[in-house]
């Protein structure tokens, strides 16, 4: 397929439905879903997930208002007093030898208020020139960039990512900052966070790297070491502790580089098929029972995989109906997928376990071996 | 694990759990302090309510009307601790003094939906108490960071989540992940009448989560504007008990299938037969209670916030010990276990065809030895090699090992320990032809711990932040 044809086919699938730019989030999600055809045609259109989901019956998502509130008290906790509590950690933590901080604020609202314009192009733009500068050592330079705006290859075209900071030691090189509201207790926070963490401040290192090595400057340049900063125990006290991502990079840059590219993944979208504009919630009841439909046949014209991570995926609900409707194995999670191999219904694995059926094929006979153990070692026990 | 999957298999197709295990492996108290609650989104110090009681028909419910006010939180964990004090007052009966054994006759239970609910509960909210200026809620404190300690170890009863204990004695056609879900899990082992499990488990998809993190829906929705107008009420000195009662009804309304769905967990399984080993891992809760109450009683109940290393070491030690033992006991006590480890080839089942009760052979030191030898048609091929050390599961005195593999499969087996007394014995004791048999492989070896009171190759560990 030429790439116009992909790009052609892309687009009709994506019909009305609007993009969106991948969050940090969703790109480290691609860890859980390895080689999800459904999800990376999403992934490579911008669809947005949640209000497709929704759309389908999921429970919408979101946060509580209270965890926001908390972050967002926190964040100030952090950045208050010319950002003394993230200073010290920075030294005490990451050993950076910072004594004043030069930042600056590349957040939406800030952009806008000084340029008159704050899309993404524009602040990435932006975000590339000071981290130039950064990269440069340049002593009077900014060391502390806000919200800035990077750039990341996916499937051959761009997408943008925005980390919380992005700091700068002496030491040569660019350490990532991240600020997140859960509490760190005696020293030991969530575990299950913080790797969701961690695979997000890896989103951002790579983004980082691929600027400084498009600026000449070598992918090293940008640490993969970072400190994560936490309320300490059950105040609002900041802590941290430095963190190295270099594990995640590695696994993120292997999905990123697999990432099939338009043209490939052009090939496995349906023509005649395309996704609806999520209606308002508000909508009358037809239209959105009308865009549900067209939504689910679209998403469904699309081979999935389903497994075990999948719960983290927004589409999930969709996903797991259709596996329980279709009376695949896969519903039943990656152990007892792993085991079936290619036999890939309930009722075809059971008639091998059973005896209902013989293998035809070596695969066949595999899953006919281990399961009618099983089934022999339970009937045995029935029996006795 | 080929079981598993093929019991998983069943399940989809049967539209309905089905049974992992044939005997209840927990100990149930018959007075469990079951206990379900809501913290602040993101916030594991701030309880916004807790419910809790002994019986499914009676409960308290403690509410912190505004959960970041730190003089309501803390009032109302004083309640809260207050309850447990004398909940726990009821189980500090020793045994007579005259029998050598003072542990006491019974130990309590707390029994929460999910491990995330026992972990709030007993490490967050222990950890948040047990350093107050206040007593009674250090105390509080101390109780629920023991509780925490014991909550860890494989085969304590003195805290269930009820997820656990569905998940342990049946099996779902759901995703091993959603198993965490107790709505769901519940609707899969006992659907309401006139639904199947597939079903019932969608339904159950829309019952608020077990906790203890609430609804972000709801939060937004119901408990914000609540906690604003409580707020409100309170500034303006006039409405506070109103507000009070409001946000008592929405949450209320929110824990209730949590409640019911823990208690009805613990009845599903309370109908199983009770497993041999049981009372036996019982007695170590007990035990353990009884300990903690003597360093309660003299002012000693202190944890360290983080393990030195010797002591980290002993704790994987017993830990790992401790899950081999359990999944030892729990195999010998419950055909259906045992046939997971049939299926898994870790054990050898099948009819005794061939019984020779006179065989002997020489002994290394030179003397002659009854050896008596068993020959099995296994039901399922065993592809362990010869000398796999083996014992019958119905005696585990007997200790076989595999000395010959015939091209047909059956098994010949040698006694080496159990039945070696004389030919009388080994006919008494052995199983004659024609029994069913099952041998599984028990390695009960204990590596004794020889490590000293100080390690001399590390450095001192450095002051942990506290």
């Amino acid at each position: 397929m030429t790439r116009t044809a992909a790009e052609q086919r892309l687009a009709e699938y994506r019909g009305d439905c609007p993009s969106q730019p991948l969050t940090a989030r969703r790109l480290a999600g691609l860890l859980d879903v390895p080689g999800c055809v459904r999800r990376q045609v999403l992934d490579a259109i911008g669809a947005p997930l949640d209000p497709l989901a929704e759309l389908l019956g999921a429970p919408p998502g979101g946060q509580s208002p209270f965890a926001i509130i908390r972050a967002q008290r926190f964040e100030e906790r952090v950045t208050t007093g010319d950002m003394g509590p993230l200073l010290m950690l920075l030294r005490e933590r990451l050993g950076a030898p910072v004594t004043a901080v030069r930042e600056c604020d590349l957040s939406a609202e800030q952009v806008r208020t000084q340029y008159q314009r704050s899309d993404d192009t524009f602040r990435a733009r932006l975000s590339e020139q000071y981290l130039e500068q950064m990269l440069d050592g340049d002593k009077t330079a900014v060391n502390l960039l806000r919200r800035p705006v990077l750039t990341l290859t996916l499937g051959g075209e761009p997408t943008f990512v925005e980390p919380d900071l992005v700091a700068y030691t002496t030491t040569d090189q660019l350490h990532p900052v991240e600020i997140r509201s859960y509490p760190c207790i005696d020293g030991i926070a969530d575990p299950g966070q913080v790797s969701v963490t961690a695979r997000e401040i890896a989103v951002h290192v790579i983004a980082a790297q691929e600027v400084a090595h498009r600026l000449g400057r070598g992918r090293e340049r940008v640490a993969t070491r970072g400190l994560l900063a936490l309320p300490r125990n059950f105040t609002l006290d900041a802590t941290g502790q430095p963190l190295d991502v270099a594990p995640q990079v590695r696994r993120l840059r292997r999905i990123l580089a697999g990432f099939p590219a338009r043209t490939a993944l052009a090939r496995h979208v349906p023509e005649g098929t395309s996704l609806p504009a999520p209606p308002p919630r508000d909508a009358p009841e037809a239209v959105r029972a009308a865009a549900a439909e067209q939504a689910a046949e679209a998403l469904g014209a699309l081979p999935s995989r389903f497994g075990d991570n999948c719960l983290s995926c927004g589409l999930f609900t969709f996903c797991r109906n259709e596996q329980q409707a279709a009376g695949a194995v896969a519903r039943l999670g990656n152990a007892a997928s792993n085991l079936c191999g290619d036999v890939s219904t309930v009722t075809a694995a059971l008639d091998l376990a059973e005896g209902r059926r013989a293998p035809t094929t070596g695969a066949e006979q595999a899953v006919a071996d281990a399961l009618s153990r099983a089934a022999t070692a339970l009937t045995w026990q029935e029996c006795r | 694990m080929s079981l598993d999957v093929y019991l998983r298999l069943r399940a989809a197709r049967a539209r309905r759990a089905q049974p992992r295990a044939a005997r209840r492996h927990v100990h149930l108290s018959h007075r469990p302090l079951v206990v379900v609650g809501y913290h602040l989104a993101g916030e594991p110090g701030a309880p916004v309510a807790l419910r809790y009681g002994t019986r499914p028909d009676a409960w308290r419910t403690l509410l912190v009307a505004e959960p970041r006010d730190r003089t309501l939180r803390f009032a109302q964990l004083a309640e809260f601790g207050a309850d447990l004090a004398r909940h726990l007052a009821h189980f500090a009966n020793r045994a007579e003094a005259d029998d050598d054994d003072t542990t006491c006759v019974d130990a309590p239970q707390i029994l929460v939906p999910n491990p995330a609910t026992a972990h709030w509960l007993t490490d967050l909210l222990g950890r948040s108490l047990r350093f107050h200026e206040d007593e009674a809620l250090a105390l509080t404190g101390a109780h629920l960071t023991f509780f925490g300690t014991r909550r860890v170890i494989p085969g304590s009863s003195l805290v269930l989540a009820a997820t656990d204990l569905l998940t342990t004695h049946w099996v779902t056609g759901q995703t091993p992940a959603e198993d965490a879900s107790l709505a769901t899990v519940l609707a899969w082992v006992d659907p309401p009448p006139g639904k199947d499990a597939v079903e019932a488990a969608v339904d159950a998809e829309t019952l608020p989560p077990a906790g203890p993190v609430s609804d972000p829906r709801w939060d937004r929705r119901t408990w914000q504007p609540l906690v604003g107008e409580y707020g409100r009420a309170r500034e303006s000195g006039a409405g506070e008990a109103a507000a009070v009662a409001e946000l008592r009804e929405a949450v209320e309304a929110e824990l209730t299938p949590a409640w019911q769905g823990v208690w009805t967990a613990r009845d599903l399984v309370a109908m199983l037969p009770e497993a041999a080993h049981v009372p036996v891992r019982w007695h170590d809760d007990r035990r353990e209670w009884t300990r903690h109450l003597d360093r309660v009683a003299a002012g000693a109940a202190h944890v360290a916030i983080r393990m030195d290393q010797l002591r980290s070491y002993r704790f994987l030690h017993e830990l790992e010990q401790r899950t081999l033992r359990l999944a030892r006991q729990m195999a010998l006590d419950d055909p259906l276990l045992l046939a997971a480890q049939v299926a898994a080839g870790d054990a050898l089942a099948g009819e005794v065809v061939g019984r020779d009760c006179t065989h002997r052979i020489t002994l290394p030191t030179g003397r002659k030895g009854l050896r008596p030898l068993l020959r099995l048609r296994p039901a399922i091929g065993f592809d362990r090699p010869l000398g796999t050390e083996l014992r019958w599961s119905d005696n585990q005195a007997v200790l076989v090992t595999v000395t010959d593999v015939d091209p047909d499969g059956t098994v010949t087996l040698m006694v080496v320990k159990g039945a070696c007394q004389s030919v009388a014995r080994a006919e008494e004791i052995l199983p004659p032809p024609g029994a069913p048999m099952i041998l599984i492989s028990l390695d009960d070896t204990w590596y004794p711990d020889t490590l000293p009171e100080e390690l001399p190759w590390t450095p001192h560990p450095a002051e942990v932040e506290a």
